[in-house]
């Protein structure tokens, strides 16, 4: 049978191994940060608006905008029990910016596939810039409880083989 | 059990006085037990409700008492994972550092925090009952409950505080009394436990007080979200160790006698709860990863800190596993992997917290993942999370809650438990179907499947679900599984708590405060008492390390919170059920 110091000296090993997994988990992490596995990580800047007042912003009218640049926005509002627009069609292999803001309780929303995952905190914008490479569909329901209607919550992304 | 000889029924039946002569605190232990198990007994019933949904068979539209599947949810989340844990640990942990301490607690004082939770949880109870609190276990504002149910939640809090505060107020007049001495471990780690939770509950109690009762109230006009969130998760991450460290205190102190050993080791115990002193709280962040609104920069801190919790679990693994080992040993076991064949798998009480921590080896390794921020964003608000917190807090906590009622109950109420079978069946059944359940969710998260979504409205959701036919099958029948269990979990609870026979105080169920390895070779050795550590004797300062904690809580969360406070952005609140 093995005496205190021995166990302790195992343990005291397995404790430096523990501490070098967290330190390679943490810096793979930051790997894939760096290289923009997911969208918007860095770089969006935070942007509230008040929520009541959206008829004076460009969620007044949601859907998608092309810029006289070329640049390609799409305003979508969350509100119980709907998003406005509830689809969206968006051009393949063009960058696309998608800004999102819920108008009433929090939503959350997920295109499961573009590792897009947020949750819409009544005037916080959240703002992803993506291009989706090949046609296709995404649907996502509303991830976040918002109410009776929480399950009737659901927003398509339909991508586009340009005309 | 394992160390009680065959009891001696003692005829006629004890008057219940005398059961607790000597320890009137047994009776005070006993109420916040029973209570917790029979909101547990509630909250559970609705649990096959809930997986059956995700079996998109609707049981619901049938049941005249809830108005809907949300309603029905956020009864099962706040009775299971809030009134069940807070009950059971109030009285688990008032009890065991008082025995260890061998000092009685203050009875009046434990009492009015059994009464002001009770009191707090029937509010809370009577809104949600009357769907005015439909709002599940997270109660994000802007949706506005009625302001019983936040009332409530707090009392239930406050009435762990004052736990909280008698147990440290005792231990510090044990110090006082015995210098020099070393707290015996199960007081360490119950004072290490109520330090952590003095610091973890202050978001939580900072929301409901200071922002969500007076908006429920119609004092303030509006609520921010945000800020609310955060504070919430503050609590909200840590609140989960506030559940398992009673489950770790139990394997680290009480689990190896059980078994027939000795703890491996007590130093590294005591560095694992000091660890967990420390880390619990300044981690919540991690739940807000999708959070528009909040820095990056402390995300990624806090990621980092998250990750660390990694190494008092592996030091738990690793120590509760040597102590097994040891115990098998001890029974003539030996080689590799041969040993756990000599452990005691008959007895309920080893069997079901082995199954607990069986569970929880997936459990912790499917929270990295969550606590990660690229992968979050692939699992976040979708049916991996409540499958990675049921086979955490509904099986390494739950189930390791139901061995200690397998001695403690018999214990306190010196009734023998009344079936030994009955209750070996109930672990390993609770365990199978959280398994189950776990491979069904984790598996749906992967596929996309939302959480907290009632199926049969669902929109959204088709070609998912056609995809997700195997788990989503998986997730009903580890309902219908999980029921089973109950069913004969509670039948063997309430046959011992109304059984008629009391064994004689001779042959009471003793409490299995084991003895550590060193202290047993130091008494094989000169008879003397064990050459205590350096390190001993400075985790022994838990004052220190109490400010630490404290300290880093401020700096990893004050300039969020300062930020947040400085340029609030209150909404007003809605009724949406």
């Amino acid at each position: 049978m093995l005496d205190h110091h021995t166990i302790e000296r195992y343990e005291l090993g397995w404790l430096v191994v523990a501490v070098v997994m967290v330190l390679l988990m943490f810096a793979g992490v930051i790997a894939s940060m760096i290289t923009e596995t997911v969208p918007g990580m860095f770089g969006s800047p935070a942007r509230y608006i008040n929520p009541t007042q959206l008829s004076q912003t460009e969620f007044a009218a949601p859907g998608l905008k092309v810029s006289p640049d070329g640049s390609v926005n799409a305003y979508m509002v969350a509100r119980a029990f709907q998003f406005q627009p509830s689809v969206l069609r968006v051009p393949a292999n063009t960058p696309v910016t998608l800004h999102f803001i819920a108008a009433d309780v929090i939503h959350g929303l997920m295109l499961g596939q573009g590792n897009v995952n947020a949750e819409l905190i009544p005037g916080h914008v959240a703002t992803f810039t993506r291009t989706f490479k090949s046609p296709g569909t995404f649907v996502s329901q509303c991830n976040e409880y918002c109410g009776s209607g929480h399950q009737t919550m659901s927003f398509t992304l339909i991508v586009e083989a340009p005309k | 059990m394992t160390t009680a000889p065959p009891p001696t029924v003692s005829a006629p039946a004890l008057p219940t006085e005398q059961v607790y002569l000597g320890h009137p605190e047994k009776k005070v232990t006993l109420y916040f037990l029973v209570t917790g198990l029979l909101m547990l007994l509630i909250g559970v019933a609705i649990g096959p409700l809930q997986a059956l949904n995700y079996a998109n068979i609707d049981v619901y539209q049938y049941l005249p008492f809830l108005k809907s599947y949300y309603q029905g949810l956020s009864l099962h989340g706040v009775l299971n994972a809030l009134v069940f844990t807070t009950y059971f640990i109030s009285g688990l942990l008032l009890y065991l550092p008082c025995r260890a301490l061998g000092v009685r607690p203050n009875l009046v004082v434990a009492w009015a925090a059994y009464w002001t939770m009770t009191i707090g949880v029937l509010m809370a109870a009577w809104a949600v009952l009357g769907n005015n609190a439909t709002l599940l276990y997270t109660f994000y504002p802007p949706l506005q409950g009625s302001p019983l149910f936040y009332i409530g939640a707090a009392l239930l809090v406050v009435g762990s505080l004052i736990i909280a505060a008698q147990v440290i107020v005792i231990w510090t007049g044990w110090k006082r009394s015995h210098p020099g001495e070393i707290t015996p471990l199960a007081a360490y780690m119950s004072v290490a436990t109520w330090m952590m939770w003095v610091i973890a509950s202050l978001g939580l109690v900072v929301e409901v007080v200071v922002f969500l009762i007076p908006w429920s109230l119609g004092w303030t006009k509006g609520v921010d979200p945000l800020l609310a969130r955060t504070l919430f998760w503050y609590t909200g991450h840590a609140i989960v160790y506030f559940w398992v460290l009673p489950a770790y205190i139990s394997w680290y102190a009480l689990l190896p006698r059980q078994a027939g050993g000795v703890i491996a080791s007590d130093s590294m115990a005591r560095l694992s709860f000091v660890l967990f002193l420390l880390l619990s709280t300044p981690v919540g962040l991690h739940h807000q990863y999708s959070d528009t609104g909040l820095s990056i920069g402390w995300k990624t801190v806090q990621m980092l800190l998250t990750f660390l919790v990694v190494v008092p679990s592996m030091l738990t693994a690793f120590s509760v596993g040597a102590s097994l080992e040891l115990a098998a040993q001890a029974r003539g076991g030996g080689g590799y992997f041969g040993w756990t064949r000599r452990l005691p798998w008959k007895d309920p009480v080893f069997t079901a917290q082995v199954l607990a921590m069986i569970s929880f080896i997936p459990g912790g390794a499917g929270g990295i993942v969550n606590a990660s921020l690229a992968l979050d964003t692939a699992v976040h608000n979708t049916a991996w999370i409540p499958g990675h917190f049921h086979i955490t807090v509904g099986t390494a906590t739950t189930l390791t809650f139901f061995a200690i009622s397998f001695w403690l109950l018999p214990h306190l109420t010196r009734k023998p438990l009344a079936s030994v079978k009955m209750a070996l069946w109930s672990a390993w059944l609770w365990f199978w179907g959280m398994i189950i359940f776990a491979v069904g969710m984790h598996w749906e998260g992967l596929i996309g499947i939302p959480r907290r979504t009632y199926f049969a409205g669902a929109t959204g959701l088709s070609e998912m679900i056609s995809r997700a036919q195997v788990p989503l099958a998986l997730t009903g029948i580890s309902g219908m599984v999980l029921a089973v269990a109950a069913v004969l979990y509670f039948t063997v609870i309430f046959r011992t708590l109304l059984g008629r026979t009391r064994v004689s105080a001779q042959a009471e169920v003793p409490i299995p405060f084991s003895q550590s390895l060193a202290e047993v070779e130091a008494l094989a050795g000169n008879g003397g008492s064990p050459k205590i550590a350096g390190a001993v004797r400075v985790l022994e300062r838990l004052w220190v390390f109490f400010a630490l904690a404290l300290a880093l809580v401020m700096v990893m969360y004050l300039p969020t919170f300062i930020s947040l406070l400085l340029n609030p952005h209150p909404v007003p609140g809605l009724r949406l059920w």
